[in-house]
């Protein structure tokens, strides 16, 4: 991002984002299985203002966001090493639809999830020979392929409702400034040489979620990302790994660099 | 007469000085031979012995090595010994050669470890192993000179990550392993013993501490790689934890809360055996802790090995 895309849209941008979420229509996307475009568009750079509602969930609540009915099954957090070096903190969370805490046991939401991600940054060095931190450009999950995917994220809360951006709290954490941009079926990242060619096994939200970003903009917070399927099978028992890929794609020069982490899953079997 | 004897004499005194000089030069040519050892690279004064300490099959890269390589190695064998640890490498076609090796590093990427092993002098090679838990998914050799030998996943047959000792270390073996480069492959055998859990624990780890005793061997368990609950159909919860290693520790608790079963691998107690387990209170999400006082674990296809747990795990807010 160069800084002076920033400029156009930095006051009524940092209004929106530090003062509450834009009142937009909740943006679920339906992502392509075939043909091409890969990547939706939801707020590429330069990003625009108001934000656009493609994609764009909104809510005091990842619950209330992604609702209505979401009832949260699966939680984890998990420390990210990157060559050896702590550099942030994932959350993985798995939602499903019911009523009275209890998942649909039939009907339309009868095995239908949200699988939740989000990471939280660290500034500081990392990878041996700069002093950059680390950067996640795309938050890249294993998803069941074949199966219609419903894709969007939600920034966090509006202030009034505890959203900050510098708390350590994953459900007040406020993405600052740093909507996604696109969301699809593929498992490669910005610049990679393979950028954006189709997977259906996994879904990409591409972000820039970095705690001391070089082009002057830092958000420690990326998103929630979220991604809602039908598993027939129901989930896996407990995080599966290389289930999420954590992509740096070298925005300003970094490393190309890929961090698998362990994650929810559905089934693919019974 | 005179002249005969002094022939005799002259002959004897030549046979004399012809024995003193041969004498002379075979101890020079020891001397030579003697001082030439002392000083031979290491990658001559090769294998036999370090295949032997390292208790490994003589195997293909020994087979395929030309018999006067052979020859010349095992008139060679003086022992290598090394301060650390040692890599046995034979490349076909060139001398079979053993190097110092430095400690082995250990290190976190997401849920991938890298092994790292560096040699202890300029032309030692260094040795790195990626590995998800048990799977091996690369290894890479690597000399000074610029050549790579490396293999990927089910390729790396040979190479295994052993089971934890009493001090809470594991090994990373080679068994005559295949490396390669191109048309070339680089043979090796090797034990890296790796880092104590303990010592990796990373600040994840400050305010747990669990050890899982395994027969001889001792697990430091520290949940870096994630913790966390799921609710199973059944209503039940499943707190889990899991390490760098990819190992999980998994509590469950029935509906109302009471305990169920604590599970680490292939051992599992159920209630009212898991003895010693107790439960902090807290809403779902909650950080909770969890104390283990010498429970017992026993393995699932009911062989005779317990796993015993002592310490406590937190389950880290969400």
């Amino acid at each position: 991002m160069k800084l002076g895309h920033w400029k156009s849209m930095l006051v009524s941008g940092a209004v929106a984002a530090l003062c509450g979420v834009p009142a937009a229509q909740a943006g679920w996307v339906t992502v392509s299985d075939s043909g091409t475009p890969v990547l939706s568009n939801c707020n590429p750079k330069p990003f625009t203002t108001p934000t656009p509602s493609a994609c764009l969930l909104t809510g005091n609540t990842l619950p209330i966001a992604i609702g209505p009915n979401a009832i949260l099954v699966s939680s984890n957090s998990a420390t990210i090493f990157a060559n050896g070096v702590d550099v942030g903190t994932l959350y993985d969370r798995v939602y499903c639809y019911g009523t009275g805490g209890v998942c649909a046991t039939s009907g339309t939401n009868f095995r239908k999830y949200t699988i939740a991600t989000r990471v939280q940054l660290k500034p500081g060095a990392w990878n041996g020979h700069s002093n950059e931190s680390f950067e996640v450009n795309d938050l890249i999950r294993r998803i069941v392929s074949g199966v219609t995917t419903e894709s969007g994220y939600w920034m966090g809360p509006p202030a009034a409702a505890c959203g900050s951006t510098t708390t350590t709290d994953p459900d007040c954490g406020l993405a600052n400034m740093k909507w996604v941009e696109y969301t699809g079926k593929t498992q490669y990242g910005l610049n990679d040489a393979l950028v954006g060619t189709r997977d259906n096994n996994y879904i990409d939200h591409r972000n820039d979620a970095n705690a001391d970003d070089p082009d002057g903009v830092s958000s420690k917070w990326s998103a929630w990302v979220v991604a809602r399927q039908t598993c027939s099978f129901g989930l896996e028992s407990g995080q599966m790994a290389f289930s999420i890929k954590l992509w740096e794609g070298g925005e300003e020069s970094q490393d190309h660099y890929t961090q698998w982490m362990s994650g929810y899953r559905c089934k693919t079997s019974p | 007469m005179d002249v005969r004897i002094s022939v005799q004499d002259v002959a004897v005194t030549q046979t004399r000085r012809f024995s003193a000089v041969l004498m002379g030069l075979a101890l020079f040519a020891g001397l030579v031979t003697w001082l030439l050892g002392r000083h031979m690279p290491e990658e001559r004064v090769v294998t036999i012995s370090a295949v032997t300490h390292d208790e490994a099959p003589v195997g293909e890269a020994e087979r395929t090595l030309p018999r006067q390589s052979m020859g010349a190695a095992i008139r060679a064998a003086a022992p290598v010994v090394c301060p650390e640890q040692s890599i046995a490498i034979v490349i076909v076609r060139q001398s079979p050669r053993t190097s110092c090796m430095g400690r082995t590093r250990t290190i976190q990427n997401g849920n991938v470890r890298t092994y790292r092993v560096e040699g202890q002098d300029r032309d030692a090679p260094v040795m790195s192993v990626e590995a998800a838990g048990e799977s091996i998914l690369r290894a890479r050799l690597a000399f000074a000179d610029g050549r790579t030998f490396a293999c990927l996943r089910d390729k790396c047959g040979g190479i295994s990550i052993g089971p934890h000792d009493s001090q809470g270390a594991r090994s990373v073996r080679f068994r005559n392993a295949s490396l390669a480069n191109g048309e070339d492959t680089a043979v090796v055998n090797a034990t890296f013993r790796t880092t104590p859990d303990d010592q990796l624990a990373s600040t994840t780890c400050v305010g747990q501490l669990l050890t899982i005793s395994v027969g001889e061997g001792t697990v430091h368990f520290c949940p870096d790689s994630g913790s966390g609950f799921q609710l199973e159909d059944d209503g039940s919860i499943a707190y889990r934890f899991m390490n760098g290693d990819g190992n999980t520790v998994a509590v469950r608790l029935g509906r109302e809360g009471a305990l169920q079963s604590v599970e680490y691998g292939a051992f599992i107690c159920r209630s009212p055996n898991c003895v010693g387990t107790s439960v902090s209170p807290g809403e779902l999400g909650e950080r909770r802790n969890f104390v283990f006082q010498g429970t017992v674990l026993t393995e699932r296809n009911a062989g005779a090995t317990a796993a015993i747990l002592n310490g406590n795990l937190v389950l880290a807010p969400q």
